[in-house]
């Protein structure tokens, strides 16, 4: 099967086809192959239609379009819903009904009441989006979003791209969206569904590929721009730095790592099935591609099962949740990494009592560490490869993850009401950027500080009307008595 | 290596896809030779018959018949005795199109009779019709295996679905008093009772919070899939339930305990 991968203002002149091929199935996916002049005439259009539309549209009537795609998309007898739920598994390798599952989760984010969400929660008064408003220390306020944005999309986890999407057109901003070459797909679809719906509107998005790192393409795309996003590893970040004029202003998202924490009083004859599914969805979800995704579990001592228990647990569900959704197929590399932490753990685990490996019976599809011991933070290679350490207190683990102190970003927890004000204060000290509960976080809640910062405000610039002008004008008005 | 089933000679009804074919599949993976029977997927059967054929080195055969037309089954039972000789197990898993749907089951109060007597029809007619045609073959034989598909829903109707729980209850019902008068000949009847199996055509439209209530109160905390369903009938048709019969085996991750 062959589908479009880009939605472009002009008909490339050339395009290239990347093939996927999963769960027996193949997929080829047509990108356009762009100079730099086809880029700035796109960029030029994309611009021109935002200045026309976009830019004139208030932010609810942004809000309501985007909510009338969701709707669309929240439908599941949607047809290219459909074709998502079918393609996506192709092109990624992950799991059909995780596919599904997610599709509908993710979605309802974007619904109208989040959205309004996520703008009021970067803009105390939402209308200055639209037109100058009283500020509170006198005088007028606006903000004003990039007149375009370059997205660099990733592609480890499919339809993330529509939180920085949505973002930019939040902001009224043209946007011009690369997408990964891992997945090129799902924001290509999702843009048609906005051209369904309003023509005008989807004429200020531009959704392309380049090959990642050609130079002279981003130069001429950067420099052509008010803001760049990025999503991707360090090295990506690093290398599109390099390329952004002083001028533009760059928005980076690069790897970061999470972790979760369970209480011992999570750990009773009842609560700890419960607690152990919980964190096997998080370490499983995505095979652990996210930054979201957990590394390790810190698991207290105390409760009446301990935390080897746990671990064992763990693995318990691991496989359940294989034997529902199981893992994408690896390559040769992937596969002999987890083969070869599994041989080192299993020796170790012969000579020291305070290590164990758990392990799916047939290859690699699931791995599980115990560890009654350990001040290193255990880095997973991922594809569901997660490491229990037991744990005296939560007051360790600020300590435990002081390497990773910079690339915090989700600290997944089970607690009681009880000690969950004390367990909030000390994982803001880890400078977690966002606590969830285990079994939630793969999915934030709208409008949260991503990295740690705001997503709307980072975009804008503010022009203050000082009281000065308001107060003055008045001595040179005409009709002054 | 066991050698228990080798050689044996299987009917599976309605094995073109779902729990059926994995069934199917279990035996050839056994060294049986499977019949594939179905209705109307014809092109899906004959594709899956090869593939048996091709990946297990047995001999496969997809093999039209509607269970619930009793010529139809006369003829199917013919034409297998004239190719192998004999039909040494059978596997009673076809019934009428059900799709299990929590939301849009019919109340008590809604059904119709003809609702009762299509899946009466579906599940015990096409029991009967089938077992009637091969009770011949095994008695001349002085064995057979006769396992009976039924569902942990007959025991407790954590969903009722009306009109199939009750066909279910017919067929257990039935099978019990076919053990008591085949015991005489060597055949066994057994029947195996599944929980939701995941993910099958009949099973796509179930609501995730549904599915998880059951997991909630599953032991082994996850609901099957077409696989976890093979391993009993493979037993109930092999020589280690020589001495079982009238039994029925529930395999549902221990959600219904009796």
């Amino acid at each position: 099967m062959k589908i479009k991968g880009y939605f472009l203002p002009i008909e490339p002149k050339q395009t290239k086809s990347l093939t996927f091929s999963n769960h027996g199935q193949q997929v080829e996916v047509e990108v356009p192959i762009l100079n730099e002049q086809d880029l700035k005439v796109i960029e030029t259009s994309v611009k021109e239609s935002r200045q026309k539309y976009i830019k004139q549209l208030h932010t609810s009537q942004i809000i309501d379009i985007i909510d009338l795609a969701v709707g669309k998309w929240l439908n599941p007898n949607y047809e290219l819903r459909r074709l998502a739920e079918q393609l996506l598994p192709v092109i990624t390798g992950y799991d059909h009904e995780m596919v599904r599952l997610f599709l509908t989760d993710y979605l309802r984010n974007f619904r109208k009441q989040k959205l309004q969400r996520i703008v009021d929660e970067d803009f105390s008064n939402p209308l200055v989006l639209d037109e100058f408003r009283p500020a509170k220390a006198g005088g007028l306020t606006r903000a004003y979003g990039p007149e375009s944005i370059i997205h660099i999309f990733s592609g480890n986890v499919p339809a993330l791209p529509l939180w920085s999407l949505v973002s930019g057109l939040l902001v009224k901003s043209a946007t011009i969206g690369k997408v990964s070459s891992s997945e090129p797909l799902f924001i290509t679809l999702f843009t048609q569904t906005l051209a369904e719906i309003d023509e005008q509107f989807a004429e200020s998005i531009a959704i392309l590929w380049w090959k990642g790192g050609d130079e002279q393409i981003e130069r001429v795309a950067f420099s052509e721009s008010e803001a760049v996003i990025a999503y991707g590893s360090e090295q990506t970040i690093s290398d599109v730095a390099k390329r952004i004029p002083p001028h533009v202003r760059f928005l980076p998202h690069g790897h970061k790592v999470s972790f979760g924490v369970v209480t011992n009083e999570c750990l009773t004859p009842t609560l700890a099935w419960k607690t152990a599914q919980l964190a096997a969805k998080d370490a499983s979800w995505f095979d652990q591609q996210g930054c979201l995704s957990p590394h390790v579990f810190y698991v207290e001592r105390g409760g009446a099962l301990s935390p080897r228990d746990f671990a064992h647990m763990l693995a318990h569900e691991m496989d359940n949740v294989d034997h529902k959704m199981p893992r994408a197929s690896l390559s040769t590399e992937e596969v002999s990494a987890i083969v070869k932490v599994r041989s080192d753990i299993e020796f170790q685990s012969q000579v020291d009592p305070k290590v164990d490996l758990l392990t799916s019976d047939n290859g690699t599809a699931w791995t599980v560490i115990y560890r009654d011991h350990q001040t290193e933070f255990p880095f997973s290679m991922l594809n569901r490869v997660v490491t229990v350490v037991a744990i005296d207190s939560v007051d360790e683990v600020p300590t435990l993850t002081r390497d990773i102190k910079d690339f915090v970003q989700t600290v997944g927890v089970a607690c009681p009401p009880q000690r969950f004000q004390a367990l909030i204060k000390l994982f803001g000290e880890c400078k977690a950027n966002r606590i969830s509960f285990l079994g939630e976080m793969s999915n934030p809640q709208p409008g949260w500080h991503h990295d740690g910062r705001f997503n709307l405000a980072d975009l804008v610039y503010w022009c203050d009307v000082e009281a000065s002008v308001e107060v003055k004008m008045d001595m040179f008005d005409p009709f002054r008595n | 290596m066991e050698v228990l089933l080798q050689g044996k000679v299987v009917l599976v009804t309605g094995s073109s896809r779902g729990i059926g074919a994995a069934i199917a599949e279990a035996f050839a993976k056994q060294g049986a030779h499977v019949l594939v029977n179905y209705v109307t997927s014809k092109e899906r059967a004959e594709t899956f018959a090869d593939y048996l054929m091709d990946t297990y080195g047995i001999d496969a055969f997809a093999i039209q018949a509607d269970v619930t037309d009793e010529r139809a089954v006369e003829a199917m039972i013919d034409d297998i005795i004239d190719e192998f000789d004999a039909i040494d197990v059978v596997v009673n898993n076809a019934l009428h199109g059900y799709t299990f749907n929590p939301e849009q089951r019919k109340m008590a109060w809604e059904m119709d009779w003809d609702d009762y007597q299509h899946q009466l029809d579906g599940s015990l007619k096409g029991t009967y019709n089938i077992c009637k045609h091969v009770i011949p073959h095994m008695k001349a034989n002085g064995a057979g295996r006769i396992v009976n598909m039924v569902s942990n829903l007959v025991y407790r109707p954590v969903v009722p679905y009306h009109d199939y729980n009750t066909a279910k209850g017919a067929v257990l019902s039935y099978s019990q008093n076919l053990a008591a008068d085949l015991g005489s000949f060597g055949i066994t009847v057994n029947c195996v009772a599944p929980g939701i199996v995941y993910p099958t055509d009949a099973s796509r439209h179930t609501k995730e919070e549904v599915k998880e209530g059951i997991i909630s109160q599953t032991p082994l905390r996850r609901i099957a899939r077409p696989e976890d369903i093979t391993g009993t009938v493979l037993f109930f048709a092999s020589e280690w339930a020589n001495f079982i019969t009238g039994q029925t085996m529930i395999v549902d991750g221990g959600f219904t305990m009796k």
